[in-house]
């Protein structure tokens, strides 16, 4: 492990990174049953930048998402996302971090059933201080669901109920968003309309940084991470990122 | 098929926790159905084995002509008549001296079990019976003195089967150790005794297996021409009637609680099943796209409910038969019946399996039809049916609610997301209320209405027999100690009360008018005038109504006269008629009976009944009048009390079970819905987790939803408590016990303080899932 610094703290991380990781290593279990999910993993990633992580089934990206998102915590190395470590923290301090400092959208939705596409997105507005209801119908007209506000899950597609997801992310006002396959549960076109909100984000300066075994998507990156077996083999700025309705798979 | 069973047992391991509650509450059912219904089949065949035994008479009769027990003989079903005598005398033994009874020694109804010593082979001799032997620690060769009269030897100690409860009187059953005693002896003892006292009875025993109604009805009906003044069949016999009280109490148990147990655990299995069959949609429908058909299904997910089931009917069976046998042994040692009959009766395993195995098939019945018409299809995509999702009531009934914080209106809006899993909630509050309540109320009843009958009722001090008639002298000199406040006669004879429809056979107390040493609860808060004041149950037994008429027959003076019923008196204990003195005085002045004054006087028949000053050492006060030359005896009214609290013991043991058990009754099926609830919310509860939102809070969202199921709970909870408490109550009220339900206002509160107590507790595995959850896999599984 780098050395501890408490949690939350800023660091003098160099200037403009959102993420920044340096021999980053997780490892289950122990001895030979030993699995090295990340080994010696090091990046950076600039703020505002559409990141798209690529690899393979067993290559350690949904294991990276989870390790940023701080939904697990790493075996080894350094790992500052938008100025804090991510060593050393506590059950709580990690609920914060999520809280205040990125949004997750998962392949699965995951709405509550009970509350309409505007009170999903108001039940994360309502933690974070401010006018909730407002904030929530701004993030839902971002995504273009000014309409649909009042639908419940049951009633919108499986593309606008990935938009309200989205929404919810959006509504924390948090710097960064990580997205885990999200166009997986959704037909092509769906998924490039939700491929451009996303891209979107990074023109209001958002970082996105999306995990996907589609190589296809990698081409609208900003930039591309490649992983294999638990090691970064790539990490290829995309000098030309290609429009979301330009991509077809 | 090896497969669909294996798939069963890892379905049940993976969430054992939800099937070994469902599993504890039909094993729990069960076991008490086994347990309370062999207690209650053990206890009637152990008194029953004794009354065989011992040819307990099945109709006891007092008074009649003299040819009364020839016309007896011809009765169709009647196998003997013997005749017998008793009278109510004081009797010393050692310095104590109490009212007890002489009963003469009879040879083929009402045998005597003795168990220490040997029959009477002489004359003045007796023997003990085993609650006056135990008490006085009496041995053969010990004496016991009829007050005045003579000295009776002691031969040895016998169990009776008229005193396997040592009652005096239906009216007059808990009497402290001490305070009455019978002594079975030769005929020569009856002859010396003041035969005012002594009482003729007749002792009829029937052949075996007749129509028992209907030859008592036909006894009853020739003794009543030929003149008997009490006619009490066996079922009516004071001490068979307060032992019954327990057999009822567990004939009610055996089926009022275990029915309750077993219909909270079908509603915990449904609601299981019904989660696994949802959660299993896409396997359901592998397995009928490739081949297997609708009944093997059903049958398959049948098998969780019959397994379930089965296993916590033998379990059960196997934990209540020995309970049940062990109650019985408790009860049996307890109350000192010679007999301990304990069986193995077919009908308590086979009864067991049914109720069990019924329980768990039937609730899997519903999930395992839901399975079979899924169709195979719809089943293969995975999708879940979308939730119906609305606003709640409360919002739709209340717009402004809308307005509530989302988190909140969240909240609410869980309720109505799956009603029958929140329906199952409100059951399982409203079942849990009833059976904490119950028992809770039972406990009530009993203290405030024993408070009543020691502290209104017969709230007097001490009781005083002398060994003289009981005359103006005697009250004043009893009076007259330091410490006594009040002094009063009272006249207590046997009665026999004829009404429009039956006669009643009850015990006659005669207070001055304007007594201070009893309370009468009557409707005008006052006592008899120039008629009668009755027990309620006097009117129920008799048919009469208050403003009729009652015939009053009075056997130990050879009277009989009519009274109008002016008033009832809702009594706890006994259904006595009241007159005052003044009244009776002049009824049997009018009557003319020869020397009356003198017989009312007898002591034992009359008492004197004392009030003491406050603050005095009661103790004191009762030793100094017991030292008046008039007195015989000067005893604790009080006393009975403690006897009473002494037996309350095992009562408070079994109360306690019943509450315990309602805890873990409302506990089991909470904790078994809200698995389910939160097991069908996890990927929605992770993301929240993953979106930042705390466990704690979470956890509150939790517990707000189902205290609110509980406050709706709680309503028909209170109105079902409430309804079954006094229904309870009431199959306990018999001619003896006033068992009218009466609670303290606290006890409705505290039930539902329990219920909300119990609900935080039950959510407490749940809410420990919710911060356990492994956020990282449940986000990326698709939720169902």
């Amino acid at each position: 492990m780098g050395k501890h610094v408490a949690a939350g703290a800023a660091v003098d991380a160099p200037s403009g990174h959102a993420i920044r990781a340096e021999n980053l290593t997780k490892t289950y279990g122990t001895g030979d049953t030993a699995v090295h999910a990340l080994e010696d993993v090091t990046f950076g990633i600039p703020r505002g930048e559409f990141v798209v992580m690529l690899g393979p089934s067993g290559s350690g990206k949904t294991t990276m998402l989870n390790v940023v998102g701080a939904l697990d915590a790493p075996t080894g190395g350094d790992l500052h996302v938008m100025g804090t470590s991510l060593s050393d923290l506590g059950e709580d301090a990690r609920t914060h971090y999520r809280l205040s400092s990125i949004g997750f959208v998962f392949q699965f939705f995951n709405l509550v059933p009970t509350l309409t596409a505007l009170e999903n997105v108001e039940l994360l507005a309502e933690l974070t201080g401010g006018n909730a209801e407002t904030r929530a119908r701004d993030a839902l007209h971002q995504v273009g669901l000014g309409d649909r506000v009042d639908h419940f899950p049951g009633q919108l597609s499986g593309g606008e109920q990935q938009r309200v997801s989205i929404a919810r992310a959006l509504v924390k006002d948090v710097p960064l968003l990580l997205c885990d396959e999200p166009t997986g549960a959704l037909d092509i076109d769906t998924g490039i309309n939700i491929l451009r909100v996303l891209r979107d984000t990074t023109e209001r300066g958002h970082t996105v940084l999306l995990v996907t075994h589609n190589s296809e998507i990698a081409r609208m990156a900003d930039r591309v991470l490649r992983l294999l077996d638990g090691r970064l083999v790539a990490d290829e700025p995309n000098v030309a990122p290609a429009a979301p309705e330009d991509l077809t798979w | 098929m090896k497969g669909l069973p294996l798939k069963r047992r890892r379905d049940i391991a993976r969430q054992r926790g939800q099937f070994l509650t469902v599993l504890g509450t039909i094993v729990l059912g069960v076991m008490m159905f086994a347990a309370t219904y062999d207690a209650y089949r053990n206890l009637e065949a152990s008194y029953n084995g004794t009354y065989d035994r011992l040819a307990f008479a099945d109709m006891t009769i007092t008074g009649g002509s003299p040819s009364l027990a020839d016309a007896l003989t011809t009765v169709d079903g009647v196998a003997l008549v013997e005749a017998r005598r008793q009278a109510d005398v004081p009797l010393q033994v050692g310095d104590d001296v109490f009212l007890g009874r002489v009963v003469a020694l009879t040879g083929d109804v009402n045998q005597l079990d003795v168990v220490a010593g040997e029959r009477p082979a002489g004359t003045a001799e007796g023997l003990a019976e085993t609650h006056l032997a135990e008490h006085f620690e009496l041995k053969p060769g010990h004496a016991v003195a009829v007050l005045g009269t003579l000295d009776v030897t002691v031969t040895g100690e016998a169990i009776s089967p008229e005193y396997l409860w040592p009652a005096r009187s239906s009216q007059e059953f808990f009497e402290a150790p001490g305070e009455f005693g019978v002594l079975f002896v030769t005929e020569d003892v009856l002859d010396a005794v003041d035969q005012a006292q002594v009482l003729s009875q007749l002792l009829v025993r029937y052949e075996p297996d007749v129509d028992t109604a209907a030859v008592d009805a036909a006894v009853r009906s020739t003794a009543l021409e030929q003149g008997a003044s009490g006619v009490v069949a066996q079922a009516d016999q004071p001490s068979n009637e307060a032992l019954n009280l327990d057999v009822t109490g567990f004939e009610q148990m055996a089926v009022f609680f275990p029915a309750m147990f077993l219909l909270v655990s079908g509603l915990a299995a449904y609601t299981l099943l019904t989660r696994l069959v949802h959660s299993q949609r896409s396997v359901i429908g592998t397995l009928r796209a490739n081949g297997f058909s609708r009944r093997t299904v059903l049958r398959h997910y049948l098998s969780y409910g019959l397994w379930l089931g089965a296993l916590g009917a033998v379990l059960g069976i196997a934990l209540g038969i020995p309970a049940g046998w062990a109650m019985t042994a408790a009860y049996t040692a307890e109350l000192g019946i010679p007999d301990t009959i304990r069986e193995l009766r077919w009908i308590t395993p086979v009864g067991g399996l049914a109720f069990g195995i019924a329980a768990g098939v039937l609730s899997a019945w519903v999930p395992a039809r839901t399975a079979v018409r899924l169709a195979p299809a719809d089943a293969l995509r995975g999708d879940s049916p979308a939730t119906p999702a609305r606003r709640s009531l409360l919002e739709r009934v209340l717009p402004p609610s809308s307005r509530l914080p989302v988190q909140w209106r969240m909240v609410v809006r869980g309720i109505g997301r799956n009603p029958r899993r929140s329906s199952s909630v409100v059951v399982a509050i409203a079942l849990a209320m009833t059976l904490v309540y119950t028992t809770w109320a039972m406990v009530d009843t009993v203290t405030i209405l024993l408070d009543r009958h020691f502290d209104v009722v017969n709230h007097h001090d001490g009781d005083v027999v002398t060994s003289a008639p009981v005359d103006d002298a005697a009250v004043a000199a009893v009076a007259g100690v330091p410490g006594v406040r009040v002094a009063e006669p009272v006249v207590v004879l046997d009665a026999s009360l004829e009404g429009p429809e039956d006669t009643y056979s009850t015990a006659l107390f005669a207070y001055e008018s304007a007594t201070e040493v009893h309370g009468f609860v009557t409707e005008s808060g006052e006592g008899p005038g120039s008629g009668v004041v009755v027990g309620e149950a006097v009117l129920e037994e008799t048919g009469v109504e208050v403003g009729g008429t009652l015939r009053v027959s009075l056997p130990g003076l050879g009277v009989a006269f009519d009274a109008t019923v002016e008033d009832t008196v809702r009594e706890p204990m006994g259904s006595p008629v009241y007159v005052s003195r003044e009244t009776l005085e002049d009824v049997l002045a009018s009557d003319g009976a020869p020397g009356w004054q003198d017989a009312i006087a007898q002591p034992g028949t009359s008492v004197i009944a004392l009030l003491l000053e406050d603050g005095t050492d009661r103790g004191a006060v009762l030793d100094a009048v017991e030292d008046l030359p008039v007195v015989a005896s000067a005893t604790d009214a009080q006393a009975a009390w403690s006897m009473i609290e002494q037996y309350m013991g095992l009562f408070y043991l079994i109360v306690g079970l019943m509450l315990a058990f309602g805890g873990v009754l409302a506990v089991a099926l909470i904790y078994n819905v809200v698995s389910v609830n939160l097991a069908e919310r996890t990927g929605e509860l992770a993301t929240m987790r993953a979106n930042g939102i705390s466990h704690r809070r979470i956890g509150r969202y939790v517990l707000a939803e189902n205290m609110i199921l509980t406050a709706i709970g709680v309503v028909p909870g209170a109105l079902i408590a409430h309804t079954a408490a006094t229904w309870l109550m009431s199959t306990y009220s018999t001619d003896m016990l006033s068992f009218d339900l009466e609670t303290r206002p606290a006890t409705m509160a505290l039930t539902i303080a329990a219920m909300f107590l119990v609900t935080a507790v039950s959510l407490w595995p749940g809410m420990r899932a919710v911060r356990r959850l492994d956020i990282a896999t449940e986000v990326r599984e698709r939720s169902q």
